[in-house]
C-alpha cells in the first residue's frame, strides 16, 4: 500500500489536468472530477494510515534491538558513494524492509523510529564531483511515509474532500430559479486539485528538493487562487489579484531562506534526503563537520532560515501580512488555505526537521517568540475588526502563533495536533462564513449582520461548535490541542521564565481568541438583526452540499479532540490516553529524545511524554531539568474558566444587537488609542509600505534614472548619430532622375580619369623597365644557385640588398602584368 | 588611321556629349528620350566604325542588340511617360521627385 503513495500528487494532477484542459465544455463535471479524486485520496490516507500504525505497532513489539540500528553504521552515510554490490552487502545486512535488489537504498528500513517506508520513483539529478568536489549528489524523486506524513495525508484529504463537495455548492448561484455555475467554474476547480496536489508532495517529499516543489506548488496555487476573482477590486487599496501578488511575494522572501538553508545542509551534510539528515545528526557524530554539533553555529543558521521560510508560509511575523488578505478568494479557498493546506506547511517542515530544531536551541526560543507574539499581534488585531472573515483570517494568524509556540518548547506533537484540530474547526468556521456570505449576497460586515440564527440554524449551529472548540471550551477539540501547547508552555516555564511569560502572553491569547470568536458569533447570528428586511427575509441554508459539509466538521471538531486526551486531565480506558501523541511520538520528540540522551544524559528507552523541556529528564550535574509537570488539571480548568469569560464578555458587549455599548468603549478616550491599534492591524502593512515599498521606490528610482539617463542615452546617441549623418546624406536623394544621372556620369568620368592615369603609368612603365626586369630574373635564378653551395660571396655583397628590393618590386609589376 | 574612321570617332563623342548634355538639362521627358536615343546612336557609330576598322564582324551584332534595346526601351518609356502624363498632366522630368530621401 505504501509503495502506492504516489497516487496521492498523481491522482490530483490528474484531476487538476482534465478540468484546467476539458475548462467551460465540463460544466458541473469539474467539480465532480476534483471531488472524486479527492475523496479517492482520502481512501487512500485511511489504508496508508492503517498500514504505517500496523507497522508502527509491530516494530514497537519488537525488541528494539533487534535490527541493528543503520543510522549507526558511517559507511550509510556516504551512500552515494558505496558500490552497487556494496549497497546490496549493506541491504541484507540491515534487512532493508523494501529492498528493491536493483537499487536498494539505505533508508527502507522500517517504521520505528520514525524513519518509515522510502518510496523512490525515479533519480531526479544524478552530478558527480559537486562544484569540483569529490561529493556526489542524488537527487531521487523520493517520497517518504512514515506517522507525520500519514496524519497530514489523512487531515488533508479529509477536509479538502469536504471544502471540495462544499465548493461545487459554493461556486454556482440561483438567479430567477435557475441554477448558474462561476464562469471559471472548471479553472476553480482544476486550481483546487493542484493545490491538493503540490500539498501531497510537500508533505511526501523524502528531501528538500521533493518537498521544494510542493512549497512553490501550494504558493503559485495559493496565487492563483487568492486572485481568482482578478478583474475585482478586493478594497479600497488592493485588487484580488494584488492580493494574490502579496501573498506570493511574502512566500517568495520565506523561500530564499529555505533555499539558503538547503545549500547550507548540503554544504554541511552532503546529502539532501531529511531522514539522512536525521539520521547523520542523531548517529554520525564523528562524520558530522563541526557546527552541527548541538548548538553549533550552522546548524543554528540552518533552522533560523529554515524559520524564515516557515514564517512566510505559515503566515508568522514578520511575512504574516498575506494572509488576512488571503481572503479576496473565493471563501472555499480561504477554507482550505487556512484550514488545511498552505499555511500548515511551515509548522509541518518544523515537525518534519525536529531534529534539527533540537539542537538549535537558540532557534527554538526565536521560534517560541515568533509563535507567541504572532499569536498575540494576530489576536489583539481579530478583536476589533468587522469584515467576518478579516476576523477568522486573524485567528488563523494568532492559532498559527500557537503551533510555532508549541514547536518552540520542544512539543513538536502538541503543535500538529492542533494542526490537526484546527484544521477541522477554522474549515468549519470559514466555510460557515461562506454560507453567511453567500446567502447576503456577499455581505461581510459583520456589523450588517445579526439575527442570523433562526434564518440559517444548521449554519449557526456548525459556527457554533467550531467557535466553542476554537474557544477552548471542554470537551471541544480546540480545549485538547490548546490546552496541551499551553502546559508544554507552562511546563518549559518551570526551568526559564522566559517560557512562563511566553505561557502568559498564551492564557491572554486564549482569552482574546474567546472573545473575538464569541464576538463574531453574536454579531452576525444573535441579537437583533443590523440589516434591511428584505435581506434578512432571504437569507437562508446553503444548499446541502454545504450545509451537510458544515455539519460534519462542525460533529468533527467536538471528537477529534478525545484522540488526544491527556492522562493528566482524564483517566481513559486501556491505551487510549495520548493516542496522538503516542502514534507521533516516533518522529517528532526523535530530536527531543536524541537531546535528551546525548546532553542530557537520558538513559531511558521511551521518549519523555512531550518534550524534554518538558519530561522528566535530568542534567549532567543531576539537577531535574524541566522535570516538573504543571498541574495539568488545575491550568486545564483556569484555561476553560478564561475562554468562558471572553465567551461572556462577548455577550455581554454585543448580546443585545445594539453596537451602543461597544462604540462608547471604542470612544473612550482612554481605549481608543487601543482600538485604534488593533483595528489598523498595528499598522503593519503601513509599516511595511512605508520601509520597504517607499524604499523600494527610492531604488528603483535611481535605476529609472541610470536607464533613462545612462543606458537609454548610449543607445539613442547610436541612432543619433546615424541619424545626423542620414541628414547630410539624404540631400543627395533628392528623387530628380537627372541629378542621378548627371552623378553617375561623374562617376564615371572619375573611372575614365583614374583608369587612363593608370594606363599611362603601365605604359611608361613597360617602355623604361626592360633592363632592370632582366637585372631582376638574374638575381632570382642567383638564388638557387646559392642554394647548392656555388658563388656563396655574391649573396654576402652588399649590393644584394637593391637587389632583393628590385626583385620584390619586378615581381610585383610582373603580377601586375 | 583613316580620316574617315577618326571622323566618325569624332563624330561620336560629339553625338554622345550632346546626348548627355540634353539628358541633364532637358526638362521635357520626350527630349530627353530623344537625348538618350542621340547617345545610343553615338555609341552605335562608335562600334560600327571600330568593327569596320578592325574587320570585326563582332561590333556590327553589338549594334542590333542596342538597336533591339533602343526600341524595346522606347516602348516602354513612353508608355510610361503616357501613363504619367495622365495623372500629372505633364511630363516635366525634374518635377518627378516622389522618391526623394
Amino acid at each position: 500500500m505504501i509503495d502506492l503513495v504516489w497516487l496521492f500528487p498523481a491522482i490530483m494532477a490528474l484531476a487538476a489536468l482534465i478540468n484546467g484542459l476539458g475548462c467551460r465544455k465540463l460544466g458541473k463535471t469539474a467539480g465532480y472530477i476534483s471531488v472524486a479524486a479527492m475523496a479517492a485520496t482520502f481512501f487512500l490516507a485511511a489504508g496508508i494510515f492503517f498500514e504505517v500504525r500496523e507497522a508502527a505497532n509491530q516494530t514497537a513489539q519488537q525488541a528494539p534491538t533487534a535490527v541493528q540500528d543503520p543510522g549507526n553504521d558511517p559507511e550509510l552515510h556516504r551512500w552515494n558513494n558505496l558500490t552497487d554490490a556494496q549497497r546490496l552487502q549493506k541491504a541484507e545486512q540491515y534487512a532493508f524492509v523494501r529492498t528493491d535488489p536493483e537499487n536498494p537504498r539505505p533508508w527502507d528500513t522500517s517504521v520505528r523510529g520514525g524513519m518509515g517506508g522510502h518510496v523512490p520513483l525515479w533519480t531526479w539529478m544524478e552530478i558527480d564531483g559537486v562544484l569540483g568536489t569529490d561529493r556526489n549528489l542524488t537527487i531521487d524523486f523520493a517520497l517518504h511515509v512514515d506517522q507525520l506524513a500519514a496524519i497530514f495525508l489523512l487531515f488533508v484529504s479529509f477536509v479538502g474532500t469536504l471544502v471540495f463537495i462544499y465548493a461545487t455548492g459554493y461556486m454556482r448561484e440561483k438567479h430567477n430559479g435557475h441554477v448558474e455555475l462561476d464562469p471559471g467554474y472548471a479553472r476553480f476547480f482544476s486550481y483546487l486539485a493542484l493545490f491538493a496536489a503540490s500539498m501531497y508532495i510537500l508533505v511526501l517529499g523524502a528531501n528538500f528538493p521533493v518537498m521544494f516543489i510542493g512549497w512553490e506548488g501550494v504558493g503559485l496555487c495559493s496565487y492563483l487562487l487568492i486572485g481568482y476573482f482578478f478583474d475585482k477590486p478586493f478594497n479600497e487599496k488592493l485588487s484580488c489579484a494584488d492580493a494574490g501578488k502579496k501573498a506570493f511575494i511574502a512566500n517568495r522572501v520565506g523561500d530564499f531562506g529555505l533555499l539558503l538553508a538547503m545549500f547550507l545542509v548540503f554544504w554541511g551534510l552532503g546529502t539532501l534526503d531529511f531522514q539522512h539528515i536525521i539520521s547523520m545528526l542523531t548517529n554520525g557524530g564523528e562524520v558530522l563537520p563541526a557546527g552541527f554539533a548541538f548548538n553549533g553555529t550552522i546548524i543554528t543558521a540552518v533552522t533560523l532560515l529554515l524559520l524564515l521560510g516557515a514564517t512566510g508560509k505559515s503566515a508568522q511575523i514578520p511575512l504574516f501580512t498575506w494572509l488576512p488578505d488571503a481572503m479576496a478568494g473565493p471563501t472555499p479557498v480561504s477554507a482550505l488555505i487556512h484550514a488545511a493546506t498552505m499555511v500548515t506547511a511551515g509548522v509541518y517542515m518544523l515537525a518534519r526537521l525536529n531534529v534539527l530544531y533540537m539542537m538549535a536551541p537558540v532557534t527554538l526560543v526565536v521560534v517560541a517568540f515568533v509563535g507567541g507574539a504572532t499569536a498575540f499581534v494576530a489576536a489583539y488585531a481579530a478583536l476589533t475588526q468587522r469584515g467576518f472573515k478579516k476576523i477568522l483570517a486573524y485567528s488563523t494568524v494568532s492559532q498559527l502563533g500557537f503551533m510555532f509556540l508549541a514547536m518552540g518548547v520542544g512539543a513538536f506533537a502538541a503543535g500538529i495536533f492542533h494542526v490537526f484540530t484546527h484544521a477541522f474547526f477554522k474549515a468549519c468556521l470559514f466555510l460557515a462564513a461562506g454560507a453567511v456570505i453567500h446567502a447576503l449576497h456577499h455581505e461581510e460586515d459583520v456589523f450588517k449582520m445579526g439575527g442570523l440564527r433562526k434564518k440559517m440554524p444548521k449554519t449557526w449551529f456548525a459556527y457554533l461548535f467550531a467557535t466553542l472548540a476554537i474557544a477552548g471550551v471542554f470537551p471541544f477539540a480546540g480545549f485538547f490541542s490548546k490546552d496541551e501547547i499551553l502546559y508544554m508552555v507552562h511546563s518549559a516555564g518551570m526551568g526559564n521564565p522566559v517560557f512562563t511569560f511566553l505561557w502568559a502572553v498564551g492564557m491572554l491569547v486564549a482569552l482574546f481568541t474567546a472573545f473575538y470568536m464569541a464576538r463574531s458569533l453574536v454579531l452576525v447570528f444573535h441579537g437583533r438583526t443590523r440589516m434591511s428586511e428584505e435581506k434578512f427575509n432571504h437569507a437562508h441554508d446553503g444548499v446541502f452540499s454545504m450545509t451537510g459539509v458544515l455539519i460534519v466538521l462542525a460533529v468533527a471538531s467536538l471528537l477529534v479532540g478525545f484522540l488526544n486526551v491527556p492522562s493528566g486531565i482524564m483517566q481513559l480506558p486501556g491505551n487510549l490516553n495520548a493516542m496522538f501523541h503516542n502514534f507521533l511520538e516516533p518522529v517528532t520528540d526523535r530530536g527531543a529524545l536524541h537531546i535528551a540522551q546525548t546532553v542530557w544524559g537520558y538513559t531511558g528507552e521511551a521518549v519523555p511524554y512531550g518534550a524534554v523541556v518538558v519530561g522528566e529528564v535530568t542534567t549532567q550535574d543531576g539537577q531535574l531539568y524541566a522535570g516538573y509537570h504543571g498541574p495539568e488539571l488545575l491550568l486545564a480548568v483556569v484555561s476553560v474558566l478564561i475562554a468562558l469569560a471572553g465567551i461572556g464578555l462577548a455577550f455581554y458587549l454585543y448580546g443585545s444587537g445594539e453596537l451602543t455599548a461597544s462604540e462608547k468603549l471604542a470612544r473612550n478616550p482612554v481605549l481608543k488609542p487601543l482600538w485604534s491599534v488593533s483595528w489598523s492591524a498595528w499598522k503593519w502593512d503601513d509599516f511595511y509600505e512605508a520601509v520597504f515599498e517607499r524604499g523600494a521606490m527610492i531604488f528603483y528610482g535611481a535605476v529609472l534614472w541610470v536607464d533613462k539617463y545612462v543606458v537609454d542615452g548610449i543607445v539613442l546617441g547610436c541612432g543619433r548619430v546615424s541619424q545626423a549623418f542620414a541628414a547630410g546624406f539624404r540631400r543627395l536623394q533628392n528623387g530628380q532622375v537627372q541629378v542621378y544621372g548627371l552623378l553617375m556620369f561623374v562617376g564615371v568620368c572619375i573611372f575614365v580619369v583614374y583608369f587612363a592615369i593608370g594606363l599611362v603609368t603601365f605604359l611608361a612603365d613597360a617602355v623604361t623597365s626592360p633592363a632592370e626586369g632582366e637585372a631582376a630574373t638574374e638575381q632570382t635564378e642567383s638564388a638557387p644557385a646559392a642554394a647548392a653551395g656555388e658563388e656563396v660571396s655574391i649573396n654576402l655583397d652588399p649590393s644584394d640588398e637593391s637587389a632583393v628590393f628590385e626583385t620584390a618590386e619586378a615581381t610585383r609589376t610582373g603580377a601586375g602584368q | 588611321m583613316e580620316p574617315v574612321f577618326e571622323a566618325n570617332l569624332i563624330l561620336s563623342t560629339l553625338l554622345f556629349t550632346i546626348g548627355i548634355l540634353g539628358v541633364m538639362w532637358k526638362r521635357n521627358a520626350i527630349s530627353l528620350f530623344m537625348s538618350v536615343e542621340l547617345m545610343l546612336n553615338a555609341a552605335n557609330l562608335a562600334f560600327v566604325s571600330f568593327a569596320f576598322q578592325l574587320g570585326l564582324l563582332s561590333g556590327g551584332i553589338l549594334v542590333l542588340f542596342i538597336m533591339a534595346v533602343a526600341a524595346a526601351e522606347a516602348g516602354v518609356g513612353l508608355a510610361i511617360f503616357i501613363a504619367l502624363f495622365r495623372v500629372r498632366r505633364h511630363i516635366r522630368v525634374d518635377e518627378q521627385d516622389l522618391l526623394h530621401g
